[in-house]
C-alpha cells in the first residue's frame, strides 16, 4: 500500500471582527423602537384600546425604558459577546442621564425659560432660539460626559465615538422622556411617538460629535471641526424640535383643530435615516481613507 | 473591515490641536450661555412705545402685551398668554379738584374697588419716587378675581397690585399693576422697567 | 372614524351584490333625508342659546340670616350687558311681591335646574303693561357688576308686530319653582285680544298651555326671535282660586307649614304681551334714558273702594279713537270681530282682572283673557275684544272678574240676525254755515257750540230715541234730546250742544238711545284755543339746558345740543285743558318710541313752561330727540333737538344673529383641556399675522379664555359670509392662527375642539 502525500489547502479564514457592530445595533435598536412606539399609537390612538390608568402608567414607564432595554440588548449585551467590548458604556448613560437631570433640565427650565418666551416666538426666532438654547445645552453636557468619562483612552477605533456617544444620547434623552411621561401623563400612542423622535434627534445630533470625536481622535482635523459638528448638532437638533412641533400642531378649522403626531413621526425617522446614513458613509469614508493611507504606508515600507 | 489603529494613542494626553478643539467648544458652550441669555431677555422684555398726545402720555409697554385704549383709562395693556390673571398694566388719568389729596383719591380707589372686587384688601400705603425724581404714593392690595362667564368653570385667582398715584395740577395720573399674586415677584421687574420708561 | 370604517367592512363583506345595492339607494335616501332635514332646520330656532338667556327670577325679602324669597318667575336675558325683559309684578314691589331682592339665576348646565349668580335691579317698568326690565347689577357675593364686563347670551325682539294667526310658537321658561331645567313649550297663535291700552293686537293668545311660573318668559317665532311675553298675574293669595306655595319658615317657628308665607303662582297661562310694548321700555332701559315730569308730577290717584266693572255692552267694532262704532245685542254669523265695552272704578296697576267666555256654556279660552294686570286708570271706560278670527254661532256669555271674584257678565247671540234699528259712527266736529261738520273728530277747541253726527240705519219713524250729553260723569243739564223718530229709515244726521256763555273744556260723552236702549255712544275732548276749526292746546313746545328747573324756565330754547349733554328740559305752554283730561306723552329717539304714557292733566287749566327733563345714565346718547302731545291719539304739539351727531351711536354687540362658536382647547400631548388659553377672532380689515404684531384691542371682533377645563365661549355671533381671522395662544404652548375663516349662514352654533401642541 502505497501512501500518496497530498498537499491540502488550508481552509480560508473569516476575517473576527474584534468589536461590537454599531452601525448594526442601532439600527435593529431605532427598528425596533419605531415597531413598538407606531404599535402602540396604532393600539390606543387608532384602534382606540382602552385601559385602566394603573395599566396605563406601567406601560408608559415600560416605555420610557424600552429604548435603554432595547440598548441593553443589543448593544451592553453584546459588548461581552465580543472579543474587544467597550468599557464604561453604562457609565456614559448614566452620567449623562444624571448630568441631564442635575444640569440641563434645571438650566432649561429656570435659566432660559423657553416656556415663557420660545413657543410665541416668530418662526425664524424660535428656530433660531431653539438652536442656540435647548441644542446647544443638551449636544455640550452630551459632549463633556463623553470627552471625560471615554476621551481618548477609551477609543480604540473610529465607531467607538459612535458607541458612547449614541449611549450619552439614550442617557439624555431617557431623562426627558422620564420627565415627559411623569408629567403629562399621557396615553401610550402619544408618548411612544415623542419618545422615538426624542431618542432619534439626541442620536442624530450625538452622530454629528461623534464624528467630530473620531475624526480629532484618528485623523488631524482642523481644531475648529469638533466645534463645528457640536454647532451643527445643536443646529439640527434645536431645528428639529421646533420643526416636528410645528407639524404636529394643528391647523384651525370651524370643524376643528387636529394635530397631526405622524407628521412628526416622518421627521424624526426622515432625520434618523437621513443623518444617519450620512454618518455611517462619513464614517466608512474615514476609515477607508485611513485604510489606504496605512496601506499605502506599508507598501512604502 | 475596520483598520484597528494601535499604539496611536497618547494615553491620557491630548495633542495640542484636540486641546484646542475641545477648549473651542467650551468656548462655545459659555457664548451660546450667554446669547441665550441675551436672547431670552431681549425677547421676554421687549417693549413698544406707546404715546397719547392727547393725555400727554409717553410709555415703553411689553411687547405681545394686548393693548387696549377703548375704556376709561388712558390705555391698558395686558398679557393674555399667562394661564391665570391676565397680567395688567394700566394708565388712568382723573380729574380732581385743587385741594384733594393722595390719601382722598386713594380712599375713593379703595371705596370704588371695594365694590367692584372680591376680598379687596390695601395694605399700608407709601411713598414712591419716580424715576424723574418725582414723587408719589404707592399702594398695594390684593383680590380675587375670576372668570366672568357665568356659564364657564374657573377657579378664582389670587391678585395682587400696586398703584402709584401721582398729583399732578388738577389730574391725577394712576399707573396699576395687577398680577397673579404667585408671579407678583417674578413679574415686578417688567412693572419697574414700565415705570423707569413712562413719561407724563 | 377609522374605528366605525373598520366595523363597516366586515359588515359590508356580508352584503351579497344585490344587497349592497339596496343598501347603497337606502343610504342615499337617507342622506337625501337628512340632507332635506338640514335645509328645513335651517331657519330653525336656535333653542339652545334661548334657553341660556332664559333665567329664574326670585323676589326676596332681605333677612338677618337669609333671604326669604317673596316670590318666582321667568325672564330673558335681552342685551348682552345683563338686562333681563319679565313681568312687573314679580319683580316691581307691590302688595302680593313685597320683595326688594331680585335674584337672577342662569341655567348654566342645560337640562339642569337654574343656579342663582346675580342680584338685579328694576331699570324700566309698565305695571299695567306688565312688563319689567331689569339690569345685573351685582353677583350674588354682592359685588358690583360692570355690564360692560359682562358678555350674556341674549336675544333680540321680533323686528315685526305683526305675528299671524297659526304661527309656530316656542315658549320657553322655567315651568316650576326653579326645581327644574329651562323648559319649551310649543304651541301656535290661535288669536289676538284687544284692548284701550295696546289696540287689536294688545294680547297673543295661543293655544300651548303654559306653567305660571313661565310668566315673563319669552315666545319666539321659528326664527328665534321674541314675539311676546307669557303674561299672567297671580291673583291675590286670599282669592279663592289663588295658587300658593310654601318655601321656607318665613315665621321663625320652626316649621315650614301654611302659616309661613307663600309664594304666588299663577294658573296656566295662554296669552302673550307682544313684542312691540317692550321695544320702547327696551330702547329706554338699554339708552338709560328716564323721563321726570317737573311741574305736575305724576300723581298717584288715591282709590277709596274695591275696584268694580259695570256697564257691559258689545260693539262689532271700534274707530281710531279706541270709541265703539256702535252697540249691539247680536251678532251676524261670519263676523271676525267683537268688542265688550265696560266701566272701570277703583281700579289700580296691581289690580289683577280676568274674562272668561263660554260659547253655548262650554269655556273658550280663545275669546277670553287668563288673569292680567290692569293697564287702564282708576276709572274709565274700557274694552277687550277679538278680531281677524271667525266667531263661530253660539250665545256667548262674558265674565269679568277682578282679583279672581267674578263681578260682571254680559251675553250676545253670535247667529242669523234680524236687520234692527241703529245708531253708529258718531264723530264730532265744529258746524259751518253750510252744515258740514269739521275738525278732527274727537278734540275740539272750546267753544260755545259742538256738533255730532252719526249714521242711522233700519230705523222706523216712531221709534223713541234719545241724546244724552255727559260731562265729568254727570248729565249735562238740558242738554238731552228726547223724541220720536221723525227722520227716515237711513241716513245721517246732526245733532249739537250749546251754551251760550261756552261749553267749558273737558270730557264729554254722547250717549244715543233707541228704544231705551243704549245704540251708540262716544266720547269727545274739549281742549285749547279755537285755530281754525282746530283746537291749539300746547304752545311753545321747546328745549333747553340749565343747572335747574326755575332757570330752565327762563333759559332760550336749544335745537341742538352738544355730545355728553347730562340732561334736557322739555318746556312747553298750554291753554284750556281741563283737570283729569287723559293726555299722552311721547318721546322719540331716531324715530324710535322710548317712552309713552298717558295720564291725566293735573296741572292748573291754563299756565306756562309745563317742564319735563329727560336724563341720561351718564349723558344724553347722540341722537335726534322728538317729544310729541296727543289727546286722544291725535296730535297737538311735536319738537324736536339734535344731541350730538343727531344719530344713535351703533351697538356693535346688539346682532343676535350669526354663528355662535364654543370649544374646548386642549393639550395634545395629555388630552386635557388648557386652562387660561385666549382665543382671539380678528376682524376682516386685519389678518392673524396683523393682530400678532400689533397685539392692539381694537382688530379684535371677540375673545375668549378658556376655563379650568379649556372650555370657551365667544359670546358675540360670526356672521355669515365675512373673513375671520382666529388666533389661539396660551402660555408654553405653540400659537394657532387661521385667515379667512368664514361660517355660513346654515351653521348653528359650532362646538370646535382644538388641541395645542406644548412649543
Amino acid at each position: 500500500m502505497t501512501t500518496t502525500s497530498r498537499l491540502i489547502t488550508p481552509p480560508q479564514e473569516d476575517e473576527i471582527y474584534p468589536y461590537r457592530r454599531v452601525w448594526f445595533s442601532i439600527a435593529l435598536e431605532a427598528g425596533l423602537l419605531l415597531a413598538i412606539c407606531v404599535g402602540m399609537f396604532i393600539a390606543f390612538n387608532v384602534i382606540g384600546v382602552q385601559l385602566p390608568i394603573i395599566f396605563r402608567q406601567v406601560i408608559n414607564i415600560g416605555l420610557v425604558a424600552l429604548p435603554v432595554v432595547l440598548w441593553f440588548l443589543f448593544s451592553l449585551a453584546r459588548e461581552q459577546a465580543v472579543s474587544l467590548p467597550r468599557q464604561r458604556m453604562l457609565t456614559v448613560l448614566i452620567v449623562t442621564g444624571l448630568a441631564a437631570n442635575a444640569i440641563g433640565l434645571p438650566i432649561l427650565q429656570n435659566v432660559f425659560q423657553i416656556d415663557r418666551w420660545l413657543p410665541l416666538a416668530d418662526a425664524p426666532t424660535r428656530l433660531v432660539g431653539y438652536a442656540i438654547t435647548v441644542g446647544s445645552l443638551q449636544e455640550i453636557i452630551k459632549y463633556l460626559v463623553v470627552r471625560y468619562t471615554t476621551y481618548p483612552t477609551l477609543f480604540r477605533i473610529r465607531l467607538d465615538s459612535v458607541a458612547y456617544t449614541v449611549a450619552s444620547a439614550l442617557g439624555y434623552s431617557t431623562v426627558l422622556n422620564l420627565q415627559f411621561a411623569l408629567t403629562t401623563n399621557t396615553d401610550p400612542g402619544t408618548l411612544g411617538l415623542e419618545i422615538f423622535a426624542t431618542t432619534a434627534f439626541h442620536i442624530v445630533a450625538s452622530l454629528l460629535v461623534a464624528y467630530g470625536l473620531s475624526e480629532l481622535r484618528f485623523a488631524s482635523p482642523s481644531p475648529i471641526l469638533l466645534p463645528l459638528t457640536v454647532v451643527l448638532a445643536a443646529l439640527i437638533h434645536g431645528l428639529a424640535i421646533p420643526l416636528r412641533a410645528g407639524l404636529i400642531n394643528a391647523g384651525f378649522s370651524l370643524s376643528g383643530g387636529f394635530t397631526t403626531p405622524l407628521f412628526g413621526l416622518i421627521v424624526a425617522i426622515g432625520l434618523l435615516v437621513g443623518v444617519g446614513s450620512t454618518m455611517a458613509f462619513l464614517f466608512e469614508r474615514a476609515e477607508r481613507a485611513a485604510r489606504e493611507a496605512s496601506a499605502e504606508s506599508g507598501r512604502s515600507t | 473591515m475596520t483598520v484597528i489603529e494601535v499604539g496611536r494613542e497618547d494615553r491620557g494626553g491630548l495633542t495640542l490641536r484636540q486641546r484646542w478643539s475641545h477648549y473651542l467648544v467650551l468656548i462655545y458652550g459659555v457664548a451660546m450661555l450667554l446669547i441665550s441669555i441675551n436672547l431670552r431677555d431681549s425677547i421676554l422684555y421687549a417693549t413698544v412705545p406707546y404715546e397719547d398726545v392727547r393725555a400727554g402720555i409717553r410709555a415703553f409697554y411689553p411687547k405681545g402685551w394686548l393693548l387696549d385704549n377703548e375704556g376709561d383709562y388712558v390705555f391698558r395693556v395686558r398679557d393674555m398668554t399667562r394661564p391665570d390673571f391676565k397680567t395688567t398694566i394700566q394708565v388712568q388719568i382723573i380729574p380732581i379738584s385743587v385741594d384733594s389729596t393722595a390719601r382722598n383719591l386713594l380712599d375713593n380707589l379703595l371705596l370704588t374697588r371695594a365694590q367692584i372686587f372680591g376680598q379687596y384688601r390695601q395694605y399700608p400705603r407709601a411713598a414712591f419716587q419716580l424715576s424723574d425724581e418725582s414723587s408719589a404714593t404707592a399702594v398695594n392690595y390684593t383680590f380675587v378675581a375670576g372668570q366672568d362667564d357665568p356659564f364657564l368653570e374657573s377657579f378664582p385667582t389670587v391678585v395682587a397690585g400696586q398703584d402709584i398715584v401721582v398729583l399732578q395740577r388738577e389730574q391725577a395720573v394712576i399707573v396699576t399693576f395687577q398680577v397673579s399674586a404667585e408671579r407678583y415677584d417674578q413679574l415686578y421687574p417688567v412693572f419697574q422697567t414700565f415705570l423707569e420708561d413712562l413719561d407724563f | 372614524m377609522i374605528n366605525y370604517i373598520r366595523s363597516f367592512k366586515p359588515f359590508w363583506k356580508t352584503l351579497t351584490f344585490r344587497r349592497q345595492g339596496a343598501f347603497g339607494v337606502a343610504v342615499a335616501l337617507l342622506c337625501l333625508n337628512g340632507a332635506s332635514g338640514v335645509i328645513a332646520q335651517s331657519d330653525v330656532l336656535d333653542l339652545d342659546r334661548i334657553k341660556r338667556a332664559t333665567v329664574f327670577i326670585m323676589q326676596a325679602r332681605q333677612n338677618i340670616t337669609a333671604p326669604i324669597i317673596t316670590c318666582v318667575g321667568s325672564g330673558t336675558l335681552v342685551s348682552r350687558d345683563g338686562l333681563i325683559l319679565t313681568n312687573a309684578h314679580n319683580t316691581v314691589p307691590n302688595a302680593n311681591c313685597p320683595g326688594d331682592l331680585l335674584i337672577i339665576a342662569l341655567s348654566v348646565r342645560p337640562d339642569e335646574p337654574p343656579i342663582p349668580l346675580y342680584q338685579a335691579e328694576i331699570v324700566q317698568a309698565d305695571e299695567g303693561l306688565d312688563l319689567a326690565l331689569i339690569r345685573i347689577a351685582r353677583t350674588n357675593d354682592g359685588r358690583l357688576v360692570e355690564p360692560s364686563t359682562l358678555a350674556l347670551p341674549f336675544v333680540s325682539l321680533a323686528e315685526s308686530d305683526e305675528p299671524r294667526l297659526d304661527t309656530t310658537l316656542t315658549i320657553v321658561g322655567y315651568p316650576n319653582i326653579g326645581d327644574d331645567a329651562v323648559a319649551d313649550v310649543r304651541g301656535t297663535i290661535i288669536g289676538f285680544t284687544a284692548e284701550p291700552s295696546g289696540g287689536n293686537r294688545s294680547w297673543i293668545k295661543t293655544s300651548a298651555e303654559i306653567p305660571g311660573t313661565m310668566s315673563g318668559g319669552g315666545a319666539y317665532n321659528q326664527n328665534g326671535e321674541l314675539i311676546g311675553v307669557p303674561t299672567t298675574a297671580p291673583v291675590t293669595p286670599d282669592s279663592p282660586e289663588s295658587t300658593c306655595l310654601t318655601l321656607q319658615d318665613t315665621n321663625g317657628d320652626g316649621q315650614a307649614n301654611t302659616s309661613d308665607n307663600c309664594i304666588p303662582i299663577g294658573g296656566l297661562i295662554n296669552s302673550l304681551r307682544p313684542a312691540s310694548f317692550v321695544r320702547p321700555l327696551l330702547r329706554a332701559a338699554s339708552l338709560g334714558l328716564g323721563i321726570e315730569f317737573l311741574t305736575a308730577s305724576q300723581q298717584q290717584q288715591e282709590t277709596t273702594g274695591s275696584p268694580t266693572f259695570s256697564g257691559l255692552f258689545f260693539a262689532p267694532s271700534v274707530n281710531e279713537a279706541g270709541l265703539p262704532t256702535t252697540t249691539i245685542r247680536s251678532l251676524p254669523s261670519g263676523s271676525t270681530s267683537l268688542y265688550l265695552f265696560f266701566n272701570y272704578a277703583n281700579m289700580t296697576s296691581e289690580t289683577v282682572y280676568e274674562l272668561r267666555a263660554t260659547i253655548d256654556g262650554i269655556l273658550n279660552p280663545t275669546f277670553g283673557l287668563s288673569p292680567v294686570r290692569w293697564s287702564g286708570g282708576r276709572d274709565g271706560g274700557w274694552y277687550v275684544g277679538t278680531s281677524e278670527q271667525p266667531l263661530p254661532n253660539g250665545l256667548y256669555d262674558f265674565t269679568l272678574f277682578i282679583n279672581g271674584v267674578a263681578s260682571d257678565s254680559a251675553r250676545l247671540l253670535v247667529g242669523p240676525a234680524e236687520p234692527a234699528p241703529s245708531f253708529s259712527d258718531i264723530v264730532f266736529g265744529v258746524e259751518d254755515i253750510q252744515g258740514n261738520i269739521a275738525g278732527n273728530g274727537f278734540v275740539l277747541p272750546v267753544a260755545s257750540t259742538v256738533s255730532a253726527r252719526f249714521i242711522y240705519r233700519n230705523m222706523v219713524d216712531g221709534n223713541a230715541w234719545a241724546a244724552i250729553w255727559v260731562r265729568g260723569g254727570a248729565e249735562i243739564p238740558g242738554s238731552r234730546v228726547e223724541e220720536a223718530w221723525t227722520f227716515g229709515e237711513q241716513g245721517t244726521r246732526t245733532i249739537r250742544i250749546q251754551a251760550p256763555s261756552g261749553l267749558l273744556p273737558g270730557s264729554y260723552r254722547l250717549d244715543l238711545y233707541i228704544d231705551n236702549r243704549l245704540a251708540a255712544t262716544s266720547n269727545l275732548t274739549l281742549a285749547g284755543a279755537q285755530d281754525g276749526r282746530f283746537a291749539r292746546i300746547f304752545d311753545d313746545t321747546h328745549f333747553t339746558t340749565a343747572d335747574s328747573v326755575e332757570e330752565a324756565r327762563t333759559a332760550a330754547a336749544i335745537n341742538s345740543f352738544s355730545a355728553q349733554t347730562e340732561s334736557i328740559y322739555a318746556l312747553f305752554d298750554w291753554q284750556l285743558l281741563a283737570p283729569d283730561t287723559l293726555w299722552t306723552v311721547s318721546w322719540y329717539i331716531d324715530d324710535q318710541l322710548f317712552f309713552e304714557q298717558t295720564l291725566p292733566w293735573s296741572a292748573s287749566e291754563t299756565g306756562e313752561n309745563f317742564v319735563m327733563r329727560i336724563t341720561g345714565r351718564e349723558n344724553i346718547p347722540d341722537g335726534t330727540y322728538r317729544l310729541e302731545l296727543k289727546l286722544n291719539n291725535l296730535l297737538f304739539g311735536s319738537q324736536s333737538a339734535r344731541v350730538g351727531i343727531g344719530q344713535l351711536p351703533i351697538d356693535r354687540f346688539s346682532n343676535t344673529s350669526g354663528v355662535q362658536i364654543i370649544g374646548t382647547i386642549f393639550d395634545t400631548y395629555t388630552g386635557s383641556g388648557i386652562s387660561g388659553a385666549a382665543i382671539f377672532i380678528i376682524t376682516e380689515d386685519y389678518s392673524a399675522a396683523d393682530f400678532l404684531r400689533d397685539w392692539n384691542q381694537t382688530q379684535v371682533f371677540a375673545e375668549a379664555i378658556t376655563d379650568r377645563n379649556g372650555r370657551f365661549e365667544i359670546n358675540r355671533l360670526l356672521q355669515p359670509e365675512i373673513q375671520y381671522s382666529f388666533v389661539i395662544v396660551a402660555d408654553g404652548y405653540l400659537p394657532i392662527t387661521a385667515d379667512g375663516v368664514q361660517v355660513t349662514p346654515d351653521d348653528e352654533t359650532l362646538d370646535i375642539p382644538i388641541y395645542l401642541t406644548p412649543g
